[in-house]
């Protein structure tokens, strides 16, 4: 380099070059020279930077010993370049990078140092580092197994706290192919193999006991693949959970169909053993007369010995029957430390409890302290409510089947009376009204008017109870003659209900108005004959009121039952008779045009057989009785 | 009395175990026209002695229809009918079966036993006495009965 000293260009160039220069002298490492920007970057006046020794303004840590070692390398080797970090003037830290040459500026030899502000750099340059460090931090601890593999096929990276769970240090997969560390998983080889051939493919992958879900993400450069990525997530205890509700959804389809409380008590407690890793489970059935649970069913390697029969009875005054009385799911710590157990000889210590309503109670326990977690309980608990709502069912349809029982045998009862009041009871009745026809037709010349009156009350007695035998018959005919019910069309029975009344319509200058009818499953017959019942009423009560009869029929379909309507302009029904009138032989003044009192109660007997349900509502414009019959299913169309 | 039947009396036999139907009977045949002899048994048993001519019935004479009823001690009309149905000498009897009962499986019964008509008795007197005069005027005369 040419003497700074001579040429006003150069001494021009120094004095207004950006970058700060420092001349020092190569023997002392005192400073010679300095341009105004080295001057401005050091806080230094320049007059007094002269003579000033490097080491007054390196870094912190560097001592002027360090200074003299890096100037001598210069010197010796001609160049020099260290990257500082120093406070400026205003006491704000700024990375230079130092370039120290040796010079020989008149005939002495000096070390020019370049100084070059590389504090932008170094803050990008730090921040990147900080960004990696934190990703590797983020990433080294995320649940989740995170791996690179490079077209060939090998690790180029693993790492993630998931590692943990497969005994596997992060980076311990780093340079081994993937076909020989899953050798023996050759969905995972065949998984990887895909996604090397370019294709994103997501699966879940057993390993061992483990169960992952794992994502093979496959990179291109320029349209070649440069890397596969892959996050694995270790889904073994979701899965378990999965198949626990799995296996309760499955105890819950088959409660369904549960046809005793032992048959529950089975499945409940086969259900409860299964999805918890607890080796017994007990089911209990309350007996409300004696105050005491029997058990009625268990499950587990620990009952197979003794079996439900080997459990004791839960009676008053012990603990789990205090527990089943609260009504509350209760965990017992250690049953051993019960003061008042109902099992004296088990090895039992966590139980929980589960009352099941007013039915029993349910109790899962292991011969170990084990406490229950949330998860557990929360199944356990749905599992009790399913148990209890199936033997509310259990309960319903057994007393449904007694009810039936009951039934089949009033209905035989009826029958049988049936026969004795077409048979046995008319034969006397006949005997009364024959006779005093004989008595009338041979001896009446010989009778005074007040005999003949006596004869005609007898007979019309006779008469009157003819006509309550015949009703009774018909009654019972509801059962006896009934048919199979059949899809029907009710717009042709109310057709052929109103031909058959038509002399009667006519006479009383009837009008009836039938609307639309949707198809209903019954028995044809029966159906003409609620509607002939109901329609002779509106007829008879409208006529007698003297008003002409105005009848409105129609049927609407709701919740698979058609509900009938059938309304008229006649006199209603008398207050609080709304519900008598259907009853056998109960007039009570009211809307029944059979004579005897029976029409209403054919009709509430054929409806109820239907299982539809018949009322009747009255106001001042007339009365309307409403009948339910089942819809015909879809598709069955009337024959 | 038929034109066309020789003029004896034609013989009935009622089975009958209540008095005021065998006397209801006896008066609606009385009313009637057709000249007959009313022979009277009380139960199946007696019924079947009557046709077969045994014991105190041995000098009977064969009936020319035989009115029954079905509720009868001892063996009852529907076993009457079943017994003389499934006797070639007895079967060709005009049997009518004359009940209070109008239960539909005792009518069913009756004609699967072969019965030839079944009716149900009427109420009052007047209608006994149509139904035994239509009876009367049906079987007694309308009909050709087998020979004796």
């Amino acid at each position: 380099m040419a003497s700074t000293g001579e040429s006003p260009l150069y001494r021009d160039i120094f004095e207004v070059a950006p970058d700060p220069i420092v001349v020092h002298d190569a023997d002392t490492g005192a400073v010679v020279n300095s341009n105004p920007a080295a001057a401005e970057l050091l806080g230094f006046d320049r007059a007094e930077l002269v003579g000033t020794h490097v080491g007054a303004f390196s870094p912190p840590g560097y001592t002027t010993e360090d200074a003299n070692e890096l100037i001598r390398a210069a010197v010796s080797s001609g160049s020099k370049t260290v990257e500082w970090a120093i406070r400026d003037a205003d006491g704000d830290k700024r990375w230079v990078e130092v370039t120290l040459k040796r010079a020989e500026i008149d005939d002495r030899t000096r070390v020019v140092a370049f100084f070059h502000e590389i504090t932008d750099r170094k803050d990008r340059e730090q921040a990147r580092l900080e960004r990696n460090e934190q990703l590797t931090t983020l990433i080294d601890n995320l649940p989740v197994v995170v791996f690179t593999i490079d077209p060939d096929g090998v690790f180029t990276h693993s790492a993630g706290k998931g590692l943990e769970s497969l005994g596997l240090e992060p980076g311990e997969l780093e340079g081994v192919p993937v076909f020989e560390a899953y050798a023996d998983y050759p969905h995972i080889v065949d998984a990887a193999e895909t996604a090397l051939n370019g294709d994103e493919v997501r699966v879940t992958q057993e390993v061992g006991e483990l169960v992952f879900e794992t994502w093979y993400r496959p990179l291109f450069d320029d349209g070649e693949l440069s890397q596969v990525v892959g996050v694995s997530r270790d889904i073994t205890d979701l899965k378990r959970r999965e198949e626990r509700v799995e296996a309760l959804s499955d105890a819950t389809n088959e409660l369904l169909y549960s046809r005793s409380e032992e048959a529950v008590a089975e499945t409940v407690t086969g259900i409860a053993q299964r999805i918890l890793d607890r080796p017994l489970a007990a089911m209990w059935s309350y007996d409300g007369s004696e105050d005491t649970l029997y058990p009625i069913g268990a499950a587990g390697p620990a009952t197979d010995a003794d079996g439900p029969a080997g459990l004791s009875p839960i009676g008053p005054g012990t603990d789990e029957h205090r527990i089943f009385h609260s009504g509350d799911p209760t965990v017992v710590e250690d049953y051993q430390e019960l003061a008042n157990p109902s099992a004296t000889e088990t090895q039992l210590r966590t139980l929980l409890c589960l009352p099941l309503d007013e039915h029993g109670m349910l109790c899962i326990g292991s011969t170990a302290i084990a406490p229950f977690d949330s998860d557990e309980r929360f199944l356990l608990e749905i599992l009790a409510s399913t148990a209890a709502a199936a033997l509310d069912r259990v309960e319903r349809e057994t007393k449904l089947k007694a009810k039936q029982a009951e039934l089949e045998r009033s209905n035989e009862a009826l029958q049988q009376f049936a026969y004795i009041a077409s048979h046995d009871l008319q034969e006397p009745l006949r005997m009364v009204s024959s006779y005093v026809d004989l008595l009338d037709s041979e001896y009446g010349d010989e009778l005074d008017e007040e005999a003949a009156e006596y004869m005609a009350y007898a007979v019309d007695g006779a008469n009157r109870m003819q006509e309550m035998v015949d009703a009774l018959l018909r009654y019972s005919r509801v059962e006896t003659q009934a048919r199979e019910f059949e899809p029907t069309d009710p717009g042709a029975v109310v057709s052929e209900t109103l031909d058959a009344l038509r002399m009667r319509l006519d006479e009383v200058g009837a009008t009836v108005s039938a609307g639309s009818f949707p198809a209903v499953r019954a028995d044809p017959n029966q159906l003409g004959q609620v509607l002939q019942n109901l329609l002779e009423n509106a007829i008879q009560y409208a006529d007698e009121a003297g008003v002409e009869p105005r009848i409105d029929i129609d049927a609407t379909e709701a919740d698979g039952m058609v509900e009938f309507r059938v309304s008229d302009n006649g006199p209603g029904i008398p207050d609080g008779k709304a519900e008598d009138i259907f009853e056998i032989f109960k007039r009570g003044g009211a809307h029944d045009a059979d004579g005897t009192g029976i029409g209403l109660a054919v009709c509430q007997r054929i409806v109820q057989r239907h299982d539809g349900r018949i009322w009747a509502e009255s106001d001042e414009t007339g009365a309307t009785f409403r009948f339910t019959l089942p819809a015909a299913p879809e598709g069955e169309t009337d024959e | 009395m038929s034109e066309t039947e020789t003029s004896r009396a034609v013989e009935i036999l009622l089975a009958e175990d209540n008095p005021g139907d065998v006397k209801l009977t006896e008066k609606a045949l009385e009313k009637g026209n057709v000249l007959n002899n009313l022979h009277v048994v009380n139960d199946g048993v007696e019924a079947m002695a009557f046709l077969r001519q045994e014991g105190e019935y041995d000098s009977a004479p064969r009936p020319d229809l035989l009115l029954l009823d079905l509720n009868m001690p001892r063996m009852d009309g529907q076993e009457v009918l079943a017994e003389m149905k499934s006797d070639e000498d007895l079967r060709r009897i005009p049997v009518v079966v004359l009940t209070s009962s109008a239960a539909e499986e005792d009518i069913v019964e009756s004609y699967d036993h072969h019965a030839n008509a079944y009716l149900t008795k009427p109420v009052d007197f007047d209608g006994f006495v149509d139904i035994v005069g239509s009876i009367e005027e049906f079987w007694l005369s309308v009909v050709k009965r087998p020979p004796r």
